[in-house]
């Protein structure tokens, strides 16, 4: 049976993995490597693509518009910044690790490693006075011992940790302080968080973080190996303790509004190669930020084999498809590569998936398996006079591009990727406010939301086209589009870039009255719930204002639309119908509501010209089978006498409860006996 | 003294429970969903938009998945299927976005059937928003057993926190419904009944400007949730009849019940954001496996908790196994007479009421020989209840009390007590330990809870 042969396999690989691991020792590097000379400095980051760049000014503290401040370790050797996710130390199993930092910032900083023991330590480090943490009166090692122990406001009872471990000095004015050294003598095995013991609830967020790990002898054997960092940035606390020579703001009221992992949200990352097809990919998984996350694999599940660095039981070693990543916390796990070429979505199951307020973006990200043939993608959004981004919206992400300005704009810069053979992607343009999205150049095929679809069957250009918008310009619906009654729409819509504010109204008798659909609106998009007019067509305005930000009012775009219910095309002028047994006739119409609004449909029909109805035939639509519209087959009832050329069919449209949603009669026919 | 009328009218009700009693039916209850065809079951189903009461009265706007041509539900429909079904989900959308399908723990793919075409999206193939113009079919293979969470993988914060999500149960090939009731090819997983947990909340700042069209006016890093759901439900409508007609888009409930001595399974899956930490208030329970993992051989490594951390993501299977061991009272009301000696045979006159003779051969017996119910710890069996019940002067009352402490027997109770309690079963809260969760909208009682019952043997669980 399926079942047993599976729970064999299963217990037969859990037995392979054993003798695995008894027999082959983990990798083994002989040498620590990494970044072990840094400093610490002021540095600025741009979101959503994770670039770092060194501030402007004298002295150099300034980070220009649309960056964030950081607070970096700096490679020395290197000479780079070490963004967040880039500062990885990797080792063996009784290594001894020294990292030597120096000290830009002007307030102490120092490190520590939480699972890992670091000898000398001479810390921690207290301060005595809370209003002059940095410049007051300190005291190394133990706390002072009060003068009068019985008395509660004796001065010793003042100080408070500042540090856990001893302090990296500032200099003077921005630069480097003396160099101060960190010694872990014999590392243990696992995966392990570098962080600042410096006031950590803040020096931490600002980006004193990094990643060691170190291989053990007793680990399984893995192919390969990839580090999932999380980490978060709350921007109004990072300006804030920008200026270090005020006091520090409480992260209390800590409100990330960027999401991280490796050092990037999505749509700023680029898929994380994991090797090859049915090969064993060791995951690090490591929570630098302040909140719990859920990192789950989409399709796969993994084996988690320890847990902030220490190696557990074999039978306590589960396979789940996410982990509870706790603030500080890591986890490893083995994963089963896919068995062909793949990309294996990493996401936040607490659904941290957005950047400030766009999404998607966020705690997003991708494994790649590479196929043997990948191609490359290549995007440029200077087809036009305006300026925006195009992202990849779909599966592995790769593309946020924005190449309309020189240099690139803050937070935009990845304009190629190589992809995996058959990859389908999704390009979603962007607009800059004052631009807007016209055309695509190069696209498979484009959605009616003017996506550009392409499939990579080999190197691929594409062009995004942006205009500017002079005046406020209405995108959907546009002139004389048909809108169905009833429905949820999709109004969009751009406008100058000093537009702030929009109002949309609709008008149902040429503009005499207005009615309002929404006012003091942001963005440019607005979900309109279609009224259902109780006329078969109705011919409806639709006027979109603009305001700046003091509420001047900047132009009007107004389209003419209508909002159609219900259309009789037969009968119609011309249309000459025998009455009688043997002849059939088909009525046929159709309806524009929502599905679902129409119950049921009326039919009758006056040889008078509307001056008294006779029935036909009432339609039950609980199945919705007329939501659309439909034919009805009239055998008209024998008449005699003269033909009636004033005749008209009348349909009616009614909802659940009886009521006439729309109605309308046919033009004139002629029925004959 | 009252005590003593009390404790006639109990044993008198006992007794006259067990003389009607009927032979216990094997009667079981199991998850109420849609069960697919096996080999290859095939699921339509269909998006819209729905609206979703809470238990103080509110009404929310709600993005829902229902069966093609049905209601949509919140939570969505619970599929059922086979280890081993090649499984089909055909979804159409009538959302004004996109939507998709996706399932933690499970490889599934995605294609659109011919005409139509799917929208790459960022964690897999979409349905684009054409009112149902175009079915996606997403397919996988059921191979292992267990219980799983499907939900949109369009725009998730805003999707998942919408509504858009359910339950799918995949039942080990073993399973038989009425003499293999099994969750996992392990005997150790047989339960009786089966419940679901499918814990959710809700921010109603989203729902709001959804509901006002305003889609791009919603910050999903500032998450402030104040609804809380099992199954779709706020107390007190978890302990609503399935199906009410007054929830139209809520048709399940979560009321477990259970006879002493019986196994619940409880499958328990963690939709929102924010971990839920599920209590079952006075008792253990028996986690089984997590993420369809089942724990152990013969369930070697599961572990007792009363209080289980249900991440978001997490599917956990537990047992729920009562019988009154360690109560501290044999809670059938067994005891002895209180006349000792018995006031009846061996004082020379007829037996009195609380003179049991339940071989019926004419001797009257003490506790000692009456026999222990099957589900009874010998050493909880003839306990006396260990104080003496206050006056009913002296009591305050909840709305479960039956008037008795033993299972299975009412007694008196001052006029407008009681009257939730129709079998005289004993209730165990089984809830979020979050307490702030306990409310709707900051109205108490509410939230994420609900009751476990323990009818009496008298009143068999179907």
């Amino acid at each position: 049976m399926k079942n047993r042969t599976m729970k064999m396999t299963y217990t037969a690989l859990v037995l392979v993995a054993v003798f695995l691991a008894a027999v082959m020792p983990g990798r083994a590097d002989a040498v620590v490597a990494g970044p072990t000379d840094v400093t610490i400095k002021k540095a600025c980051i741009s979101m959503p693509d994770g670039t770092v760049t060194a501030p402007g000014g004298t002295p150099a503290i300034t980070c220009p518009a649309g960056t964030i401040p950081m607070w970096l370790p700096y490679d020395n050797v290197g000479a780079a910044y070490l963004a967040p996710g880039s500062f990885k130390i990797t080792a063996a199993e009784g290594d001894s690790l020294t990292i030597t930092v120096k000290n830009e910032l002007g307030i102490p900083v120092s490190l520590f490693i939480a699972g890992q023991v670091m000898t000398p330590n001479n810390g921690p480090v207290w301060f005595a006075d809370i209003t002059a943490p940095y410049t007051g009166v300190t005291a190394t090692g133990s706390r002072p011992t009060p003068v009068h122990p019985a008395d509660p406001s004796d001065p010793a009872f003042k100080y408070r940790v500042r540090s856990f471990t001893h302090e990296t000095a500032a200099g003077a004015a921005g630069l480097p302080g003396a160099a101060q050294t960190y010694i872990w003598p014999s590392l243990k095995a696992g995966t392990y968080l570098i962080l600042s013991g410096t006031h950590p609830s803040l020096q931490v967020p600002m980006g004193i973080y990094g990643v060691l790990t170190v291989t053990g002898a007793a680990w399984p054997a893995y192919d390969q190996e990839a580090t999932l960092l999380f980490s978060e940035i709350d921007p109004y606390i990072h300006n804030a303790a920008d200026d270090v020579a005020k006091s520090f703001p409480s992260t209390n009221d800590y409100k990330p509004k960027y999401f991280l992992i490796n050092g990037k949200p999505f749509p700023g990352n680029d898929p994380i190669p994991i090797g090859a097809a049915a090969s064993t990919t060791l995951l690090r998984f490591v929570n630098a930020g302040v909140d719990t996350y859920v990192p789950l694999l989409q399709g796969q599940s993994m084996q988690v084999i320890a847990e902030d660095g220490n190696l557990k039981a074999p039978e306590l070693q589960f396979i789940r498809y996410s982990v509870d990543l706790h603030a500080g916390k890591t986890f490893d796990a083995l994963l089963t590569n896919p068995a062909a070429a793949a990309y294996i979505p990493v996401y936040d199951r607490r659904l941290y998936m957005s950047n400030a307020a766009e999404a998607p973006g966020g705690m997003l990200a991708y494994l790649e398996v590479p196929d043997a043939v990948q191609h490359q993608l290549t995007v440029a959004t200077n087809g036009g006079t305006g300026t925006g981004r195009v992202v990849a919206e779909s599966v592995p992400g790769g593309i946020n591009c924005d190449s309309s300005i020189v240099p690139p704009a803050p937070g935009a810069t990845n304009c190629t990727q190589l992809y995996n053979a058959g990859t389908e992607l999704k390009l979603v343009g962007r607009a800059n406010p004052g631009s807007l999205l016209t055309t695509w150049a190069n696209c498979d095929s484009i959605t009616p939301s003017n996506e550009c679809l392409v499939t990579m069957a080999g190197a691929k250009s594409v062009t995004a086209t942006f205009v500017v918008v002079t005046a406020p310009t209405l995108i959907a619906p546009a002139a004389n589009a048909q809108i169905p009654a009833g429905s949820s729409y999709i109004i969009t819509w751009a406008a100058p870039a000093k537009a702030a504010t929009y109002t949309l109204k609709y008008s149902l008798d040429n503009g005499v009255t207005w009615v309002l659909i929404g006012k003091n609106l942001t963005g440019n998009s607005f979900l309109w719930i279609v009224p259902t007019p109780r006329k078969s067509t109705t011919t409806a305005l639709i006027k979109l204002t603009a305001f700046n930000n003091a509420g001047v009012n900047m132009g009007s775009d107004t389209n003419t639309v209508s909002i159609k219910t219900l259309a009789i095309i037969h009968p119609t002028t011309g249309d000459v119908w025998t009455s009688g047994v043997n002849n059939l006739h088909d009525i046929v119409w159709e309806t524009f509501a929502a599905p679902g609004l129409v119950k049921s449909i009326v039919i009758k029909y006056s040889k008078n010209n509307g001056a008294s109805w006779l029935p036909v035939a009432t339609l039950d639509n609980t199945s919705g089978a007329y939501d659309d519209g439909g034919t009805y087959h009239w055998q008209i009832e024998p008449q005699v006498g003269a033909n009636k050329p004033a005749s008209r069919v009348k349909i009616i449209l009614k909802d659940a409860v009886g009521k006439n949603i729309a109605s309308a009669d046919s033009k004139k026919f002629t029925i004959t006996p | 003294m009252n005590n003593i009328s009390i404790r006639k009218l109990y044993r008198t009700v006992i007794a006259l429970a067990l003389l009607l009693l009927v032979p216990l039916a094997a009667g079981a209850y199991d998850i109420p969903g849609i069960t697919g065809t096996s080999p290859n079951p095939v699921f339509n189903l269909t998006t819209g938009v729905g609206t979703v009461s809470t238990g103080e009265g509110n009404s929310l706007h709600m993005w829902l998945f229902g069966m093609s041509g049905g209601t949509v539900q919140y939570t969505g429909p619970t599929l059922i299927v086979n280890e081993g079904d090649s499984v089909t989900i055909n979804l159409t959308n009538n959302l004004p976005v996109p939507v998709s399908i996706v399932i933690p723990g499970i490889n599934v793919a995605a294609a659109a059937v011919a005409p139509g075409t799917a929208l790459p999206g960022i964690l897999t193939k979409e349905v684009p928003a054409d009112n149902g113009a175009t079915t996606v079919a997403y397919t996988f293979t059921a191979s292992l057993p267990g219980t799983y969470l499907y939900h949109s993988g369009t725009n998730p914060p805003l999707q998942v926190e919408m509504g858009l999500l359910g339950a799918l149960i995949v039942r080990p090939a073993g399973f038989d419904a009425v003499t293999n009731r099994i969750a996992y090819n392990d005997p150790a997983s047989t339960y009786n009944h089966e419940n679901l947990f499918l814990l959710t909340d809700v921010d109603i700042r989203v729902h709001e400007a959804v509901e006002k069209g305003n889609l791009t006016a919603i910050d999903f890093a500032d998450y402030h949730d104040v609804y809380w759901f099992i199954n779709g439900r706020t107390l007190p409508d978890t302990l609503s009849a399935g199906n009410a007609p007054w929830l139209p888009t809520q048709p399940y409930n979560s009321i477990p019940r259970m006879n002493p001595g019986q196994t619940i399974l409880y499958r328990i899956l963690g939709a929102s954001r924010d971990p839920h930490p599920f209590h079952t208030h006075g008792n253990h329970h028996l986690n089984i496996a997590r993420h369809s993992q089942f724990l152990g051989a013969g369930a070697t490594l599961a572990w007792n908790a009363f209080t289980t951390a249900v991440y978001p993501g997490d599917t956990f299977d537990a047992l729920m196994t009562w019988t009154g061991q360690g109560v501290g009272w044999d809670v059938m009301g067994h005891a002895d007479d209180i006349d000792n000696p018995p006031a009846g045979f061996s004082a020379g006159g007829p037996p009195g009421p609380e003179d049991f003779d339940n071989n019926g051969n004419g001797i009257f017996d003490l506790c000692a020989n009456q026999p222990a119910e099957a589900f009874e710890d010998p050493a909880d069996h003839c306990l006396p209840l260990p104080v003496i019940m206050p006056s009913l002067q002296d009591l305050t009352f909840g709305m479960f009390y039956s008037g008795s402490p033993f299972l299975g027997a009412f007694g008196a109770l001052p006029p407008g007590e009681g009257g939730f309690n129709a079998n005289a079963g004993y209730f165990f809260m089984q809830h979020s330990h979050s307490e702030k969760e306990l409310t709707n909208f900051d109205i108490f009682p509410g939230g994420m809870a609900t009751f476990l019952i323990v009818e009496p043997p008298s009143a068999p669980v179907q």
